[in-house]
């Protein structure tokens, strides 16, 4: 039990990091368009791979 | 049919050859634009947009905008233009762009993507769900006419405009209310954890205190950040001396927190803190799905800023000048491009041109206009150069006076009262009477559970369930219709449909495709069909009249020789060394060709060696789906109505074709309105249209529907937007109405019996508040899960 004394205390910190962080992404914007953010996961995975192959036969 | 283009999923027309070497496979395109599109975007390495993009929507796809000249964009770089919508920063120049014929968030990535490769752009970001783009770059290595056009090249069309006043309120309530929706989730399940560790009996007495000091802790900021908008509102409420649902959530928490907070302090009693953070969650959650439908219909809106060029081409100190429009004064000279909207009334003074007046009017033809006659702001130049003298200032054209007319219809439009709200408040005030009555009547018999007693009945019957049956169920048909390609601007639209008796339709662009397309035919010999048809295609192809785009090529060969064009007339040439003419009645009759044709409504006539060969009927199209969806709505026992500007005989015609009975033509946008006025002192009225024209009539509706393919105007005064362009969704969203009004009915019996039950078990000492709260959440979940059976399926 005494384990709690230590660790609730912790998990308020991380709760107030956690908030902090929250505040500063709205205030950036991160929220501001939810779908899109998903999406550019997808999108933007293929495109290093593309590059290689496209710029290497100029660059030979 | 025949093979789709890979590009914008229209049919590749006959005969047509054009391909682009698409991630490793030649993909068929339908035209030059397409094909230049698309090769702009393999070229870029950007291929990855056509795999993940949303193709659902066959009719809203990214097509070229063909009706744009290029060098229109240069006056975007004017100072003085810039200075408009523009500002300076940090890092260069900044503006916001509105972006047309974006679809989803690969048409984002793919504009982002295409201008981070241009040299001097410092920052983008597209916004997906606004359809916005801001942009920062450097002024001295990159001209904003540039950026335009390079969006252009992929395919969309991007506009400066001015975010309005409106719209940054809403910015600041979305961020403040994420914010606490943030704290009041994270809170919850600090809250939550806690209060498990709570429903073991065997915690010792230290421990539980501790947990209670804790959880204490964490509802603090809910319950003085998250909360805030409740109180706000109930205070509100009870200075104009009502009351609303805001008034018993506010006491609810006031209540369960103070008490809450007594027990832990007093170390005695029970605690409610987890019911403060979930309750406040809950909440906070249907106010944001809430405000975010609400904002989308205002950023609709707040993009119409580029429904008439804001600048005009002016004569001024001996060269042409571009101003802000509103700065024009009758008696200035203005010079119009081909394909442009005409940005000022006025009168003509070169010669005779064509122009589109079809959003002003609702008529669909092209109509000449001869030098003296006037043109309106906001109709389409179609074919020649045009220089015109102002006749009016600006805020006295024509389309000023139909926005106008808009606004007023607007403020005058039936407001639908909202039931939950009404119930709400009778039922807010029994249930303080009856806890005030219960508090009294326990201070005699028992007064060490009096409050405990009343908190349970306020927990008990705090009218959570019945605050989240309505908004709950809304925004889950919001969200399933937009899926099927309707957008619900205005929620409220979807509870006034169930009251509609009446439906009216505009024709052009509503019942009607929009564009001429060729409807009947007639040959002097039928085995020959194919030949005279090619054969009027090459000849109509020299032509700019806009009824020979009916007249699509089908054929690349060339046939015919010497041909010429009798501008508004018609067109002769030579075909095998003799001569073929094709054009109106009086151009054919004119030539003295005998007119033995039996196709009475022919319109296009084309006659070879002396004699009529051939006559066809080009008119604008029936949508496919027009007539299916009358009778349907006629079947359902809606009155359906016509009321167009179209003449009579043409209204006539369609109206029966479709089986519509009551037809009002000829109608002014002032018209219109007085008609459904008349209409509406009967039965509540749906409008459909799409129109510039049915911008009034569509604000003044009970319920108004247009298409996204429709004036920017009438989306904005509309409930409803259509994005799939398909009549027959109407239907669909009549029928989805009802059933969301069934859900919510069913929400409602279940929160009234749910709190009818309970209420008197709770008044005499039944339920121990731990159940009230259960109770209340269980309540709550059932009336949530139920809403959302309206998402799936």
């Amino acid at each position: 039990m005494e384990a709690l004394h230590i660790m609730v205390p912790i998990a308020i910190i991380l709760v107030v990091i956690a908030i902090i962080i929250f505040f500063w992404a709205i205030k950036n914007g991160q929220f501001d368009d939810l779908e899109r953010q998903g999406m550019n996961l997808l999108l933007d995975d293929d495109k290093p791979k593309k590059d290689k192959k496209t710029k290497s036969p100029e660059q030979e | 049919m025949t093979r789709a283009c890979f590009h914008c999923h229209q049919p590749v027309p006959e005969g047509l050859n054009l391909h682009v070497d698409i991630m490793g496979q030649s993909q068929p395109m339908c035209c030059y634009g397409c094909q230049a599109v698309a090769q702009t975007i393999v070229e870029q390495d950007l291929e990855s947009f056509y795999k993940f993009r949303q193709t659902e929507n066959n009719n809203i796809l990214p097509l070229v905008p063909d009706e744009l000249q290029k060098d229109d964009l240069s006056i975007y770089d004017e100072p003085e233009v810039q200075a408009e919508f523009s500002f300076s920063s940090a890092n260069g120049q900044e503006a916001w762009l509105a972006i047309e014929g974006m679809t989803c968030a690969a048409c984002a990535w793919l504009i982002e993507k295409h201008l981070q490769q241009q040299p001097g752009i410092q920052k983008v970001f597209v916004n997906s769900s606004t359809d916005r783009l801001r942009v920062t770059w450097n002024k001295e290595k990159l001209l904003l006419s540039t950026i335009l056009n390079e969006i252009e090249n992929i395919g969309y069309r991007a506009r400066p405009f001015k975010e309005g006043e409106l719209e940054e309120q809403f910015q600041k309530r979305r961020k403040g209310l994420i914010r606490r929706l943030g704290v009041a989730g994270i809170a919850s399940m600090q809250t939550m954890m806690v209060a498990f560790g709570l429903y073991y009996d065997d915690i010792d007495s230290t421990t539980r205190l501790y947990f209670w000091w804790v959880s204490l802790l964490f509802s603090a900021p809910v319950f003085v950040y998250s909360c805030q908008p409740f109180y706000a509102n109930a205070i509100k409420a009870l200075r104009t001396r009502t009351l609303n649902m805001d008034v018993p959530v506010s006491i609810a928490i006031i209540f369960a927190f103070f008490a809450s907070m007594y027990a832990t302090i007093t170390n005695q009693g029970e605690v409610y803190f987890e019911c403060v953070t979930m309750f406040a969650f809950f909440l906070l959650t249907g106010r944001y799905l809430e405000l975010l439908a609400k904002h989308k219909a205002i950023t609709d809106a707040a993009n119409l800023m580029k429904l008439t060029p804001s600048f005009a081409e002016v004569w001024h100190e001996e060269q042409w000048q571009t101003k802000p429009v509103h700065q024009l004064s009758a008696g200035d000279k203005v010079r119009v491009k081909p394909g442009s909207v005409i940005p000022i009334d006025g009168e003509i003074e070169t010669q005779k041109v064509y122009v589109n007046e079809a959003q002003l009017t609702g008529e669909s033809h092209p109509i000449p206009k001869a030098k003296g006659e006037n043109v309106y702001a906001g109709s389409l130049n179609l074919d020649t150069p045009l220089q015109l003298i102002v006749t009016k200032p600006y805020q006295d054209s024509l389309l000023a006076k139909i926005i106008q007319l808009q606004d007023d219809a607007l403020a005058l439009k039936p407001k639908a009262i909202d039931v939950a709200d009404r119930i709400g408040r009778n039922l807010v005030l029994g249930t303080l009477i009856i806890a005030l009555i219960t508090y009294i009547t326990w201070l005699w018999v028992d007064a060490d559970r009096a409050f405990w007693i009343l908190l349970s009945v306020l927990v008990a019957t705090c009218p959570c369930a019945l605050a989240l049956a309505s908004p709950t169920a809304v925004s889950s048909a919001v969200s399933r219709l937009n899926r099927l390609g309707v957008l619900l601007k205005n929620a409220d639209a979807s509870t006034n449909v169930n009251a509609i008796k009446t439906i009216c339709f505009d024709k052009t662009g509503t019942l009607t495709e929009g564009h001429f397309k060729i409807t009947d035919s007639w040959f002097a010999e039928s085995e020959h069909q194919n030949k005279w048809l090619t054969l009027a295609c090459e000849l109509e192809s020299w032509s700019e009249h806009p009824i020979s785009k009916a007249f699509t090529a089908r054929d690349s060969e060339t046939y015919l020789q010497n041909v010429e064009n009798i501008p508004g007339k018609g067109l002769y040439a030579e075909y095998q060394a003799k001569q073929i003419l094709i054009g109106s009645h009086a151009f054919l009759a004119q030539h003295k060709i005998p007119m033995a044709c039996t196709l009475p409504s022919a319109n296009v006539y084309m006659a070879y060696n002396g004699e009529l060969v051939a006559a066809w009927r080009v008119d604008d199209q029936l949508r496919n789906d027009a007539k299916s969806t009358i009778s349907a709505l006629s079947q359902q026992g809606y009155h359906c109505v016509m009321l167009t500007g179209d003449n009579d005989g043409r209204a006539q015609e369609i109206a029966d074709k479709v089986g519509i009975k009551e037809v009002h033509a000829g109608l002014t946008p002032q018209d219109k309105l007085s008609k459904l006025q008349e209409m509406q002192r009967s039965t509540p009225v749906l409008m459909v249209g799409d129109g510039i024209n049915d911008g009034p009539v569509l604000a003044g509706a009970n319920v108004s529907v247009t298409f996204s393919a429709g004036s920017e105007l009438a989306q904005a005064s509309s409930d409803v937007v259509i994005l799939n362009q398909k009549l027959s969704s109407l239907v669909y969203f009549i029928q989805y109405s009802k059933r969301l009004a069934r859900v919510i009915f069913q929400n409602f019996i279940w929160a009234f019996g749910y709190n009818g039950i309970i209420l008197p078990l709770a008044a005499f000492g039944f339920v121990d508040p731990l159940i009230a709260m259960l109770g209340m959440s269980a309540s709550s979940l059932i009336v949530i899960t139920n809403s959302l059976r309206l998402i799936r399926k």
